[in-house]
Protein backbone atom coordinates (compact mmCIF):
# COMPACT_ATOMS: atom_id res chain seq x y z
CA UNK A 1 0.00 0.00 0.00
CA UNK A 2 1.45 3.50 -0.69
CA UNK A 3 1.11 6.55 0.84
CA UNK A 4 -0.68 9.25 -1.14
CA UNK A 5 -0.25 12.31 1.18
CA UNK A 6 2.95 12.23 3.67
CA UNK A 7 2.87 15.07 6.28
CA UNK A 8 6.31 15.44 7.97
CA UNK A 9 6.60 18.14 10.79
CA UNK A 10 4.30 20.73 8.81
CA UNK A 11 3.99 24.22 10.61
CA UNK A 12 2.20 26.95 9.01
CA UNK A 13 2.17 30.45 10.44
CA UNK A 14 0.97 33.45 9.18
CA UNK A 15 2.07 37.29 9.31
CA UNK A 16 -1.55 39.48 10.26
CA UNK A 17 -0.81 43.18 9.76
CA UNK A 18 -3.52 44.50 11.50
CA UNK A 19 -5.30 47.51 9.41
CA UNK A 20 -2.02 47.85 7.80
CA UNK A 21 -1.04 50.15 4.56
CA UNK A 22 -3.01 48.96 1.68
CA UNK A 23 -2.88 52.27 -0.15
CA UNK A 24 -0.35 54.83 -0.58
CA UNK A 25 -2.49 57.19 1.43
CA UNK A 26 -2.34 55.60 4.53
CA UNK A 27 0.86 54.35 3.75
CA UNK A 28 2.29 58.11 3.76
CA UNK A 29 0.37 58.67 6.56
CA UNK A 30 2.35 55.80 8.58
CA UNK A 31 5.34 56.76 7.80
CA UNK A 32 5.14 60.66 8.77
CA UNK A 33 4.25 59.51 12.12
CA UNK A 34 7.25 57.45 12.40
CA UNK A 35 4.64 54.01 12.37
CA UNK A 36 6.86 52.68 9.60
CA UNK A 37 9.02 50.55 11.39
CA UNK A 38 6.82 49.41 14.42
CA UNK A 39 3.61 48.50 12.63
CA UNK A 40 1.45 46.08 14.18
CA UNK A 41 2.58 43.14 13.11
CA UNK A 42 0.89 39.80 14.52
CA UNK A 43 2.66 36.34 13.86
CA UNK A 44 -0.02 33.69 13.77
CA UNK A 45 0.36 29.79 13.84
CA UNK A 46 -1.83 28.11 12.40
CA UNK A 47 -0.22 24.57 12.17
CA UNK A 48 2.64 23.57 14.79
CA UNK A 49 4.41 20.38 13.37
CA UNK A 50 1.88 18.20 12.17
CA UNK A 51 2.77 14.69 10.72
CA UNK A 52 0.76 12.45 9.05
CA UNK A 53 0.21 9.83 6.51
CA UNK A 54 -2.27 8.81 4.05
CA UNK A 55 -2.61 5.77 2.75
CA UNK A 56 -3.79 4.98 -0.77
CA UNK A 57 -7.93 3.92 -0.62
CA UNK A 58 -8.75 5.78 2.60
CA UNK A 59 -11.80 7.97 2.81
CA UNK A 60 -10.34 10.35 5.91
CA UNK A 61 -12.78 12.85 7.67
CA UNK A 62 -11.04 16.15 9.18
CA UNK A 63 -12.61 17.70 11.83
CA UNK A 64 -11.89 20.36 14.30
CA UNK A 65 -12.97 23.97 15.55
CA UNK A 66 -13.37 27.02 13.09
CA UNK A 67 -10.09 28.36 12.79
CA UNK A 68 -8.35 25.27 13.46
CA UNK A 69 -6.11 25.18 10.10
CA UNK A 70 -8.48 22.36 8.28
CA UNK A 71 -8.80 24.51 5.56
CA UNK A 72 -5.07 25.81 5.41
CA UNK A 73 -4.04 22.42 5.45
CA UNK A 74 -5.70 21.20 2.66
CA UNK A 75 -4.09 24.29 0.96
CA UNK A 76 -0.49 23.36 1.70
CA UNK A 77 -1.74 19.73 -0.02
CA UNK A 78 -2.90 21.70 -3.49
CA UNK A 79 -0.09 23.20 -3.27
CA UNK A 80 -1.78 26.65 -2.89
CA UNK A 81 0.36 27.36 0.35
CA UNK A 82 3.91 26.48 1.49
CA UNK A 83 4.29 25.19 4.51
CA UNK A 84 6.65 27.71 6.70
CA UNK A 85 8.77 24.51 7.53
CA UNK A 86 8.50 20.13 7.21
CA UNK A 87 7.73 18.65 4.04
CA UNK A 88 4.57 17.53 2.30
CA UNK A 89 4.35 14.70 0.17
CA UNK A 90 1.82 14.03 -2.64
CA UNK A 91 2.27 10.95 -4.74
CA UNK A 92 -0.98 11.13 -7.49
CA UNK A 93 -3.21 13.12 -9.18
CA UNK A 94 -5.01 15.23 -7.49
CA UNK A 95 -8.48 17.35 -7.35
CA UNK A 96 -8.66 19.75 -4.95
CA UNK A 97 -12.96 20.65 -4.25
CA UNK A 98 -12.11 23.77 -1.30
CA UNK A 99 -14.82 26.33 -2.74
CA UNK A 100 -18.28 25.27 -4.51
CA UNK A 101 -18.92 27.08 -7.78
CA UNK A 102 -15.11 29.02 -7.68
CA UNK A 103 -14.84 31.64 -10.39
CA UNK A 104 -18.84 30.81 -11.11
CA UNK A 105 -20.13 34.19 -13.74
CA UNK A 106 -23.40 35.38 -12.63
CA UNK A 107 -23.97 36.74 -16.52
CA UNK A 108 -23.25 33.53 -17.28
CA UNK A 109 -25.71 30.83 -17.97
CA UNK A 110 -25.33 27.39 -15.71
CA UNK A 111 -24.53 25.69 -18.77
CA UNK A 112 -21.59 27.66 -19.82
CA UNK A 113 -20.64 28.37 -16.15
CA UNK A 114 -20.42 24.05 -16.48
CA UNK A 115 -16.81 24.45 -18.67
CA UNK A 116 -15.49 27.84 -16.73
CA UNK A 117 -15.77 26.02 -13.40
CA UNK A 118 -15.06 22.82 -14.43
CA UNK A 119 -11.85 24.23 -16.57
CA UNK A 120 -10.53 26.18 -13.62
CA UNK A 121 -11.02 22.55 -11.31
CA UNK A 122 -8.50 21.21 -13.69
CA UNK A 123 -11.18 19.29 -16.27
CA UNK A 124 -9.56 19.01 -19.91
CA UNK A 125 -11.99 19.68 -22.84
CA UNK A 126 -12.33 16.22 -23.51
CA UNK A 127 -13.63 15.57 -20.17
CA UNK A 128 -15.94 17.99 -20.14
CA UNK A 129 -17.49 16.97 -23.09
CA UNK A 130 -17.87 13.49 -21.91
CA UNK A 131 -19.28 14.09 -18.61
CA UNK A 132 -21.32 17.64 -19.48
CA UNK A 133 -24.93 15.69 -19.44
CA UNK A 134 -24.21 13.71 -16.62
CA UNK A 135 -23.37 16.60 -14.62
CA UNK A 136 -26.27 18.09 -15.95
CA UNK A 137 -28.63 15.01 -14.80
CA UNK A 138 -26.69 14.81 -11.49
CA UNK A 139 -27.83 18.67 -10.70
CA UNK A 140 -31.61 17.82 -11.49
CA UNK A 141 -31.63 21.87 -12.78
CA UNK A 142 -33.33 19.96 -16.21
CA UNK A 143 -34.07 23.82 -18.19
CA UNK A 144 -32.89 25.64 -15.75
CA UNK A 145 -29.63 24.90 -17.19
CA UNK A 146 -29.95 27.11 -19.59
CA UNK A 147 -30.93 30.44 -17.25
CA UNK A 148 -28.31 32.76 -16.11
CA UNK A 149 -26.45 31.68 -12.43
CA UNK A 150 -27.78 35.30 -11.20
CA UNK A 151 -31.31 33.64 -10.57
CA UNK A 152 -30.18 30.73 -9.44
CA UNK A 153 -31.22 29.90 -5.89
CA UNK A 154 -28.41 29.54 -3.88
CA UNK A 155 -29.68 25.78 -3.49
CA UNK A 156 -29.96 25.22 -7.26
CA UNK A 157 -26.00 27.33 -7.15
CA UNK A 158 -25.08 24.58 -4.79
CA UNK A 159 -25.95 21.36 -6.48
CA UNK A 160 -24.93 22.86 -10.14
CA UNK A 161 -21.61 23.32 -8.23
CA UNK A 162 -21.55 20.28 -6.64
CA UNK A 163 -22.17 18.20 -9.31
CA UNK A 164 -19.20 19.65 -11.48
CA UNK A 165 -16.87 19.04 -8.40
CA UNK A 166 -17.94 15.31 -7.85
CA UNK A 167 -17.60 14.09 -11.80
CA UNK A 168 -13.51 15.28 -11.41
CA UNK A 169 -11.98 11.71 -11.49
CA UNK A 170 -8.69 12.03 -9.69
CA UNK A 171 -6.16 9.79 -7.55
CA UNK A 172 -6.81 12.01 -4.44
CA UNK A 173 -10.07 14.18 -3.66
CA UNK A 174 -9.75 16.85 -1.19
CA UNK A 175 -13.51 18.37 -0.33
CA UNK A 176 -13.90 21.24 1.97
CA UNK A 177 -17.09 21.19 3.70
CA UNK A 178 -18.63 21.18 0.59
CA UNK A 179 -21.68 18.58 2.41
CA UNK A 180 -22.79 21.18 4.87
CA UNK A 181 -25.19 23.15 1.64
CA UNK A 182 -28.19 21.78 -0.48
CA UNK A 183 -30.67 19.76 1.29
CA UNK A 184 -30.35 16.89 3.25
CA UNK A 185 -31.99 14.65 -0.19
CA UNK A 186 -29.50 16.71 -1.90
CA UNK A 187 -26.80 15.84 0.70
CA UNK A 188 -26.59 12.63 0.92
CA UNK A 189 -27.35 12.14 -2.83
CA UNK A 190 -23.53 13.76 -2.83
CA UNK A 191 -22.43 11.37 -0.31
CA UNK A 192 -23.30 8.41 -2.17
CA UNK A 193 -21.16 9.68 -5.41
CA UNK A 194 -18.27 10.60 -3.15
CA UNK A 195 -18.48 6.80 -1.64
CA UNK A 196 -18.90 5.82 -5.54
CA UNK A 197 -15.74 7.55 -5.91
CA UNK A 198 -13.87 6.27 -3.35
CA UNK A 199 -15.59 2.43 -4.38
CA UNK A 200 -13.05 3.44 -7.50
CA UNK A 201 -10.24 3.60 -5.99
CA UNK A 202 -10.16 7.59 -4.95
CA UNK A 203 -8.63 8.62 -1.80
CA UNK A 204 -10.81 10.71 0.04
CA UNK A 205 -10.17 13.47 2.18
CA UNK A 206 -13.26 15.17 3.69
CA UNK A 207 -13.54 18.27 6.04
CA UNK A 208 -16.76 18.45 8.03
CA UNK A 209 -18.53 19.54 10.79
CA UNK A 210 -20.86 16.88 11.23
CA UNK A 211 -19.59 14.17 13.46
CA UNK A 212 -22.44 11.86 12.56
CA UNK A 213 -21.61 11.91 8.92
CA UNK A 214 -17.82 11.07 9.21
CA UNK A 215 -18.58 8.55 11.43
CA UNK A 216 -20.62 6.63 9.14
CA UNK A 217 -18.61 7.34 6.10
CA UNK A 218 -15.16 7.46 6.96
CA UNK A 219 -12.78 5.29 7.37
CA UNK A 220 -10.27 7.17 9.71
CA UNK A 221 -10.72 10.72 11.20
CA UNK A 222 -8.50 12.93 12.17
CA UNK A 223 -9.11 15.62 14.04
CA UNK A 224 -7.07 18.96 15.08
CA UNK A 225 -6.75 21.33 18.18
CA UNK A 226 -4.51 23.79 18.94
CA UNK A 227 -3.01 23.57 15.23
CA UNK A 228 -1.56 19.79 16.39
CA UNK A 229 -3.33 16.72 15.70
CA UNK A 230 -5.47 15.72 18.43
CA UNK A 231 -6.73 12.50 17.77
CA UNK A 232 -6.28 10.11 14.44
CA UNK A 233 -7.86 6.71 14.47
CA UNK A 234 -11.17 4.89 14.04
CA UNK A 235 -13.98 7.56 12.86
CA UNK A 236 -16.25 6.55 15.56
CA UNK A 237 -14.31 7.50 18.42
CA UNK A 238 -12.82 10.26 16.77
CA UNK A 239 -16.57 11.58 16.61
CA UNK A 240 -16.45 11.49 20.32
CA UNK A 241 -13.47 13.11 20.82
CA UNK A 242 -14.40 16.01 18.37
CA UNK A 243 -17.53 16.60 20.69
CA UNK A 244 -15.54 16.23 23.66
CA UNK A 245 -13.73 19.50 22.58
CA UNK A 246 -17.01 21.28 22.57
CA UNK A 247 -17.95 20.18 26.17
CA UNK A 248 -14.42 20.66 27.48
CA UNK A 249 -14.14 24.14 26.61
CA UNK A 250 -17.55 24.90 27.72
CA UNK A 251 -16.80 23.61 31.58
CA UNK B 1 11.24 24.66 -19.94
CA UNK B 2 8.05 23.88 -18.48
CA UNK B 3 8.54 26.66 -16.60
CA UNK B 4 8.51 28.62 -19.20
CA UNK B 5 5.50 26.79 -20.66
CA UNK B 6 3.61 27.32 -17.46
CA UNK B 7 4.39 31.32 -18.17
CA UNK B 8 2.12 31.35 -20.81
CA UNK B 9 -0.16 28.87 -19.33
CA UNK B 10 0.45 26.30 -22.01
CA UNK B 11 -0.46 23.39 -19.59
CA UNK B 12 -3.88 25.15 -18.98
CA UNK B 13 -4.64 26.14 -22.50
CA UNK B 14 -8.41 24.80 -22.10
CA UNK B 15 -8.76 26.88 -18.45
CA UNK B 16 -7.26 29.71 -20.38
CA UNK B 17 -9.84 29.40 -23.37
CA UNK B 18 -12.64 29.47 -20.71
CA UNK B 19 -11.24 32.76 -19.15
CA UNK B 20 -11.04 34.71 -21.98
CA UNK B 21 -14.69 33.41 -23.20
CA UNK B 22 -16.01 34.56 -19.89
CA UNK B 23 -14.20 38.16 -20.08
CA UNK B 24 -15.59 38.37 -23.62
CA UNK B 25 -19.02 37.21 -22.83
CA UNK B 26 -19.66 38.89 -20.01
CA UNK B 27 -18.16 42.06 -21.05
CA UNK B 28 -21.15 42.05 -24.28
CA UNK B 29 -23.83 40.37 -23.08
CA UNK B 30 -26.84 42.21 -23.03
CA UNK B 31 -25.53 45.14 -25.22
CA UNK B 32 -26.75 45.75 -28.43
CA UNK B 33 -23.50 46.92 -29.95
CA UNK B 34 -21.39 44.03 -28.32
CA UNK B 35 -18.31 43.36 -29.51
CA UNK B 36 -18.44 46.32 -32.27
CA UNK B 37 -17.93 48.56 -29.19
CA UNK B 38 -14.39 47.69 -29.23
CA UNK B 39 -14.65 49.54 -32.60
CA UNK B 40 -16.79 52.11 -31.50
CA UNK B 41 -14.70 53.33 -29.18
CA UNK B 42 -11.47 53.68 -31.05
CA UNK B 43 -13.53 55.29 -34.33
CA UNK B 44 -15.01 57.50 -31.90
CA UNK B 45 -10.95 58.89 -30.63
CA UNK B 46 -10.02 58.87 -33.81
CA UNK B 47 -12.98 61.46 -34.81
CA UNK B 48 -11.75 63.94 -32.40
CA UNK B 49 -8.22 63.56 -32.64
CA UNK B 50 -9.00 64.53 -35.95
CA UNK B 51 -11.14 67.10 -35.41
CA UNK B 52 -8.58 68.31 -32.73
CA UNK B 53 -5.87 68.13 -35.03
CA UNK B 54 -6.81 68.71 -38.37
CA UNK B 55 -8.91 71.39 -37.88
CA UNK B 56 -7.76 73.75 -34.99
CA UNK B 57 -4.45 72.82 -35.14
CA UNK B 58 -3.64 71.92 -38.62
CA UNK B 59 -1.37 70.06 -38.25
CA UNK B 60 -2.14 67.12 -40.41
CA UNK B 61 -1.71 65.97 -43.74
CA UNK B 62 -4.23 64.88 -46.48
CA UNK B 63 -3.90 61.03 -44.79
CA UNK B 64 -4.14 62.07 -41.49
CA UNK B 65 -7.66 59.62 -40.54
CA UNK B 66 -6.05 56.62 -41.72
CA UNK B 67 -2.64 57.61 -40.07
CA UNK B 68 -4.20 58.43 -36.45
CA UNK B 69 -6.69 55.16 -36.64
CA UNK B 70 -3.21 52.79 -37.38
CA UNK B 71 -2.10 53.61 -34.07
CA UNK B 72 -5.33 54.07 -31.98
CA UNK B 73 -6.75 50.70 -32.94
CA UNK B 74 -3.32 49.16 -31.49
CA UNK B 75 -3.21 51.43 -28.17
CA UNK B 76 -7.04 50.59 -27.52
CA UNK B 77 -5.68 47.10 -27.24
CA UNK B 78 -2.94 48.18 -24.93
CA UNK B 79 -4.85 50.39 -22.78
CA UNK B 80 -7.69 48.35 -22.27
CA UNK B 81 -5.57 44.32 -21.68
CA UNK B 82 -3.24 46.71 -19.57
CA UNK B 83 -6.30 48.22 -17.35
CA UNK B 84 -8.11 45.16 -16.99
CA UNK B 85 -4.86 42.77 -16.95
CA UNK B 86 -3.60 45.12 -13.85
CA UNK B 87 -7.04 44.47 -11.70
CA UNK B 88 -7.25 40.58 -12.70
CA UNK B 89 -5.38 39.13 -9.84
CA UNK B 90 -6.96 41.05 -7.06
CA UNK B 91 -10.24 40.86 -9.22
CA UNK B 92 -10.08 36.90 -9.24
CA UNK B 93 -8.76 36.47 -6.06
CA UNK B 94 -11.96 34.33 -4.80
CA UNK B 95 -10.87 31.67 -7.62
CA UNK B 96 -6.40 31.97 -6.65
CA UNK B 97 -7.12 31.51 -3.19
CA UNK B 98 -8.99 28.57 -3.48
CA UNK B 99 -7.50 26.49 -6.67
CA UNK B 100 -4.13 26.25 -7.37
CA UNK B 101 -3.94 28.09 -10.48
CA UNK B 102 -1.09 30.33 -11.69
CA UNK B 103 -1.47 33.49 -10.99
CA UNK B 104 -0.30 34.39 -14.54
CA UNK B 105 -3.32 32.66 -16.18
CA UNK B 106 -5.35 36.12 -15.29
CA UNK B 107 -3.48 38.63 -16.73
CA UNK B 108 -2.65 36.76 -19.71
CA UNK B 109 -6.53 35.95 -20.23
CA UNK B 110 -7.29 39.69 -19.81
CA UNK B 111 -4.73 40.29 -22.64
CA UNK B 112 -5.77 37.70 -25.11
CA UNK B 113 -9.87 38.76 -25.15
CA UNK B 114 -7.84 42.22 -25.83
CA UNK B 115 -6.01 40.46 -28.65
CA UNK B 116 -8.72 38.71 -30.22
CA UNK B 117 -10.76 42.16 -30.73
CA UNK B 118 -7.54 43.86 -31.77
CA UNK B 119 -7.35 41.17 -34.57
CA UNK B 120 -11.04 41.19 -35.49
CA UNK B 121 -10.30 44.98 -36.15
CA UNK B 122 -7.72 44.52 -37.98
CA UNK B 123 -9.56 43.17 -41.79
CA UNK B 124 -11.45 46.22 -40.72
CA UNK B 125 -8.59 49.14 -40.50
CA UNK B 126 -6.98 48.28 -43.67
CA UNK B 127 -10.07 48.23 -45.48
CA UNK B 128 -10.18 51.89 -44.14
CA UNK B 129 -6.13 52.34 -45.22
CA UNK B 130 -7.05 51.39 -48.93
CA UNK B 131 -10.39 53.03 -48.96
CA UNK B 132 -8.64 56.35 -48.08
CA UNK B 133 -6.30 55.45 -51.14
CA UNK B 134 -3.09 53.60 -48.94
CA UNK B 135 -1.17 51.72 -51.85
CA UNK B 136 -1.57 47.68 -50.58
CA UNK B 137 2.20 46.23 -49.99
CA UNK B 138 4.03 43.55 -49.33
CA UNK B 139 5.18 44.46 -45.49
CA UNK B 140 1.78 44.84 -44.75
CA UNK B 141 2.55 40.91 -44.28
CA UNK B 142 5.08 41.72 -41.15
CA UNK B 143 1.83 43.36 -39.27
CA UNK B 144 1.50 39.96 -37.66
CA UNK B 145 4.94 39.67 -36.35
CA UNK B 146 4.36 43.58 -34.92
CA UNK B 147 1.39 42.57 -33.63
CA UNK B 148 2.73 39.71 -31.77
CA UNK B 149 5.40 41.94 -30.32
CA UNK B 150 2.46 44.27 -29.16
CA UNK B 151 0.87 41.19 -27.54
CA UNK B 152 4.12 40.12 -25.57
CA UNK B 153 4.90 43.41 -24.41
CA UNK B 154 1.35 43.80 -23.07
CA UNK B 155 1.23 40.33 -21.57
CA UNK B 156 4.28 40.81 -19.30
CA UNK B 157 4.18 44.76 -18.37
CA UNK B 158 -0.14 43.62 -17.36
CA UNK B 159 1.58 40.70 -15.43
CA UNK B 160 3.68 43.07 -13.54
CA UNK B 161 1.33 45.61 -12.85
CA UNK B 162 -1.48 43.41 -11.37
CA UNK B 163 1.66 42.07 -9.08
CA UNK B 164 2.36 45.28 -7.90
CA UNK B 165 -1.42 46.05 -7.14
CA UNK B 166 -1.34 43.10 -5.29
CA UNK B 167 0.64 44.59 -2.83
CA UNK B 168 -0.72 48.42 -3.53
CA UNK B 169 -4.06 49.06 -4.53
CA UNK B 170 -2.82 52.16 -6.10
CA UNK B 171 -1.14 50.74 -8.56
CA UNK B 172 -4.40 50.44 -10.69
CA UNK B 173 -5.08 54.05 -10.17
CA UNK B 174 -1.34 55.13 -11.27
CA UNK B 175 -1.86 52.71 -14.52
CA UNK B 176 -4.94 54.54 -15.15
CA UNK B 177 -3.05 58.14 -15.34
CA UNK B 178 0.14 56.00 -17.20
CA UNK B 179 -1.99 55.22 -19.73
CA UNK B 180 -2.79 58.51 -20.43
CA UNK B 181 0.71 60.14 -20.27
CA UNK B 182 2.10 57.07 -22.18
CA UNK B 183 -0.07 57.28 -25.26
CA UNK B 184 0.77 61.23 -25.91
CA UNK B 185 4.73 60.05 -25.27
CA UNK B 186 4.41 57.44 -27.89
CA UNK B 187 3.92 58.63 -31.61
CA UNK B 188 0.10 58.05 -32.30
CA UNK B 189 -1.12 61.52 -32.58
CA UNK B 190 1.91 62.35 -34.67
CA UNK B 191 4.55 61.17 -36.82
CA UNK B 192 7.82 59.96 -35.04
CA UNK B 193 9.78 62.06 -37.86
CA UNK B 194 8.07 65.59 -36.12
CA UNK B 195 10.06 64.53 -33.30
CA UNK B 196 13.11 67.08 -32.51
CA UNK B 197 16.36 65.51 -32.98
CA UNK B 198 17.57 66.24 -29.65
CA UNK B 199 14.95 64.68 -27.87
CA UNK B 200 14.40 61.59 -29.94
CA UNK B 201 17.14 59.88 -28.14
CA UNK B 202 14.76 59.59 -25.10
CA UNK B 203 11.90 58.34 -26.88
CA UNK B 204 13.76 54.94 -27.17
CA UNK B 205 13.09 54.14 -23.37
CA UNK B 206 9.63 53.70 -24.69
CA UNK B 207 8.83 50.42 -25.77
CA UNK B 208 6.43 51.34 -28.21
CA UNK B 209 8.21 54.19 -30.09
CA UNK B 210 9.91 52.23 -32.64
CA UNK B 211 6.56 49.93 -32.34
CA UNK B 212 3.85 52.25 -33.18
CA UNK B 213 6.54 54.47 -35.91
CA UNK B 214 6.55 50.63 -37.15
CA UNK B 215 2.63 50.53 -37.86
CA UNK B 216 2.32 53.46 -39.34
CA UNK B 217 5.58 52.90 -42.00
CA UNK B 218 4.86 49.03 -42.91
CA UNK B 219 0.70 49.90 -43.12
CA UNK B 220 0.89 53.77 -44.92
CA UNK B 221 4.34 53.70 -46.58
CA UNK B 222 5.10 49.86 -47.15
CA UNK B 223 8.29 50.16 -45.80
CA UNK B 224 9.76 46.79 -44.02
CA UNK B 225 11.21 47.08 -40.48
CA UNK B 226 15.09 47.50 -39.93
CA UNK B 227 16.98 45.18 -38.31
CA UNK B 228 17.95 48.16 -35.66
CA UNK B 229 14.45 49.03 -35.12
CA UNK B 230 13.77 45.48 -35.49
CA UNK B 231 16.43 44.63 -32.40
CA UNK B 232 14.57 47.72 -30.44
CA UNK B 233 11.15 46.04 -30.11
CA UNK B 234 12.33 42.67 -29.99
CA UNK B 235 15.04 44.19 -27.09
CA UNK B 236 12.27 45.50 -25.04
CA UNK B 237 9.79 42.72 -25.65
CA UNK B 238 12.69 40.01 -23.75
CA UNK B 239 13.34 42.52 -20.88
CA UNK B 240 10.31 42.93 -20.06
CA UNK B 241 8.86 38.69 -20.65
CA UNK B 242 12.31 37.86 -18.73
CA UNK B 243 11.40 40.11 -15.97
CA UNK B 244 8.03 39.17 -15.50
CA UNK B 245 9.03 35.63 -15.80
CA UNK B 246 11.82 36.33 -13.20
CA UNK B 247 9.20 38.39 -11.06
CA UNK B 248 6.76 35.21 -11.11
CA UNK B 249 8.92 32.91 -10.16
CA UNK B 250 9.69 34.96 -7.14
CA UNK B 251 6.56 36.16 -5.30
CA UNK B 252 3.68 32.90 -6.88
CA UNK B 253 3.66 31.64 -3.44
CA UNK B 254 3.49 34.96 -1.68
CA UNK B 255 0.55 36.42 -3.81
CA UNK B 256 -2.13 34.37 -2.46
CA UNK B 257 -1.42 35.39 1.10
CA UNK B 258 -0.54 39.01 0.34
CA UNK B 259 -3.95 40.26 -1.59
Amino acid sequence: MKSVIEFANVSKGFTVTRGGPRDLKNHLIKVFRGGMFNEHKEARQVLDNVSFKIMQGEFVGIMGRNGVGKSTMLKMISGIYRPNSGQIIVNGHLAPVLELGAGFAEELSGYENIALNASILGYSRKQVADRISEIIEFSELKDQIYDPVRNYSSGMLVRLAFSIACHLEAEILLFDEVLAVGDIGFQAKCLKKIESLHRSGSSIILVSHNPEQIAKNCSRCIVLDQGRVFYDGPPGDGSERYRQLFHSSQN
Amino acid sequence: MTELAKFFSLHRKFLLYNLLMRNLKVRYRKSVFGFLWTLIVPLTMTLVYYFVFQYIAKMGDDKFAIFLLVGVIPWTFFSTAFATGTDSLVNNFGILSKVPISATAFPLAETCSAFINLILSLPILLGAALFFGVQPALSWLLLPLLYGILFFITYALAFIAAVANVYLRDVRHLVGIGIQIWMYMTPILYSAERIPEHLRVWFYANPFFVLFDSFHRTILKGEWVGPVQFAHMAGWMFALLTFAFLLNQQVRFKIVEKI
